[in-house]
């Protein structure tokens, strides 16, 4: 006669179990006295732990009115706004600069080297030929929102407080030098708003990748020629065209992705346990992440970072040409790969 | 959405503040996380607020217990005698004898590992098998032998405790 586990019967006694299996293991009890036993066993150990775990409760007190709370989450409310506002204000702020940069580019490419000869010849009439520098580079922030100027020097730039507007913030290059054969270099030099007053700095955002490369924590410990970049879940799913590969309901810790072509993209998400352990997800074309793990030894794509358990386990799956593995605690990571959401990619 | 979440933080408040002191073992700081907690969960209105709810906890109670690693404070976690309330008046014998009851349930939910303390207090503060096994990555029939696991060994814990404690008794008498 086979007996009752007693993981069941804590579930039992726990109401967790269906309708049809309490009533199997109801039938089963009625006939069986040594799963009754167990039974009055485990109801014993349950109320005990109950009893115990009582004794550990702080003093009841009265919550406080639920306007109180409304007040306080309005106020989180306003002020996630008032940031978002201030991303999109520095988001533009880095499009413009951006577009500024690269039409200087396009447009001044040309005009340098023309300048370039003109300098090695005449620096003055060199000078005289910039396109749209209304001042010397020390003194013109202020006058126009973003300029560009032809410079020898790569130099290091020097920071400086402009005092005609206390606001902005000027780089500024060594002085031009006499070598024929450098290399034209372009500087920009920008005029900055000042920041709204309840605001200590900006927040560029994740979406600022070039700001947030990064190759030697967490996931990108690995030493390869790819670069993992930091990025917000919003921009690894608007890159990959279709939600992340993770596990549905866990707060997400931070996602990363490598590979610049869309084909060739690999996302990774870390989201945190209640338990505090931290589980990856990766997921890529298979090609790509067989490289990966192959390259890496399985050592630092999915752990090795501070948060990483030794006792961590690895599971991969492929579907079709894709593949995604998870790193996670031992006892957890097939239950969680089982919950893992994988969107379809074209 | 709004009921929702006003029912629940009627009826969870408290399991909630109770799962933060277990973790915190400051009353006043567990009734400041849990109020930040449903501030949150007012903030995002999340889909499944009961279980968002005690998983933010999980996170402030761990953010708190790092901070106060950071600020080398003696503040909390498992090591540290707990700081009590009373919730009425009590002699100084009944204070001293609830005072080592205590100590010696802290002692023995600190001798489990990480995750069944973690699924006891969660069962504890009323969440469901696949609640519990959303927010700790087990699959819901592991969380029933986490559970029986995780009971058997603080009720064995604690009677060490006390076996302990008598003998202490006996050798100072």
């Amino acid at each position: 006669m086979l007996h009752i586990p007693e993981d069941e019967l804590h579930a039992y006694l726990d109401q967790a179990l269906s309708r049809s299996q309490c009533v199997e293991i109801e039938s089963h009890l009625a006939a069986c006295p040594r799963c009754q036993s167990m039974r009055d066993g485990i109801a014993a150990l349950r109320d005990r732990t109950t009893a115990l775990l009582s004794v550990l409760a702080p003093p009841v007190t009265l919550p406080p009115g639920i306007e109180t709370i409304r007040a306080r989450a309005r106020g989180v409310v306003h002020g996630r706004q008032r940031a978002m506002r201030a991303g999109i204000w520095a988001a533009s702020l880095m499009a413009a600069l951006g577009l500024g940069w690269t039409a200087n580019l396009w447009l001044g490419g040309e005009e340098a080297s023309g300048v370039d000869q003109a300098l090695v010849q005449d620096p003055d009439s060199a000078a005289a030929q910039l396109p749209s520098v209304p001042d010397s580079p020390r003194t013109s922030s202020s006058s126009s929102p973003t300029q560009t100027v032809a410079l020898r020097e790569p130099s290091p730039p020097r920071m400086e407080r402009n005092t005609d507007s206390p606001t902005v913030t000027t780089l500024l290059p060594e002085p031009i030098r006499q070598e024929p054969d450098s290399v034209p270099r372009l500087v920009q030099t920008v005029a900055v708003d000042p920041l709204p007053a309840d605001q200590d700095s900006i927040d560029f955002g994740a979406s600022n990748n070039s700001a947030v490369l990064t190759g030697g924590q967490g996931l990108g410990e690995m030493v390869t020629e790819s670069m993992w970049r930091i990025v917000t879940i919003g921009d690894a799913e608007q890159e990959s065209g279709a939600p992340v590969a993770s596990v549905p309901g866990l707060p997400v810790v931070q996602v990363k992705v490598q590979g610049l072509q869309p084909n060739q993209r690999i996302v990774a998400v870390e989201q945190q346990l209640a338990t505090g352990e931290v589980i990856r997800t990766i997921e890529g074309p298979a090609a790509q992440m067989s490289d990966l793990l192959a390259r890496d030894g399985q050592r630092s794509v999915l752990g090795q970072s501070t948060t990483a358990n030794p006792l961590d386990a690895l599971m991969t799956m492929r579907f079709g040409d894709r593949m995604v593995a998870l790193r996670g605690p031992a006892d957890s990571v097939r239950a969680l790969m089982n919950r893992l959401a994988v969107p379809k990619k074209q | 959405l709004d009921d929702e979440l006003e029912s629940l933080y009627r009826t969870t408040y408290n399991a909630v503040v109770r799962f933060l002191y277990r973790k915190v073992w400051d009353a006043d700081r567990a009734q400041d996380l849990a109020q930040e907690v449903f501030v949150r969960a007012m903030a995002h209105r999340p889909e499944k607020p009961r279980a968002w709810v005690f998983a933010v906890a999980a996170n402030l109670a761990r953010d708190e217990a790092r901070a106060a690693v950071r600020r080398k404070r003696h503040l909390t976690l498992l090591t540290s005698d707990p700081v009590i309330l009373p919730t009425r008046e009590q002699s100084a014998d009944e204070q001293v004898e609830h005072d080592e009851q205590m100590a010696k349930v802290q002692r023995a939910l600190n001798l489990l590992t990480p995750r069944d303390r973690e699924v006891l207090l969660l069962w504890d503060s009323g969440l469901s098998y696949p609640e519990i096994a959303q927010h700790t990555g087990l699959a819901v029939g592991a969380v029933g032998t986490t559970l029986a696991r995780a009971r058997r060994r603080l009720v064995e814990a604690h009677d060490r405790e006390e076996a302990r404690d008598q003998t202490d008794h006996a050798a100072h008498s």
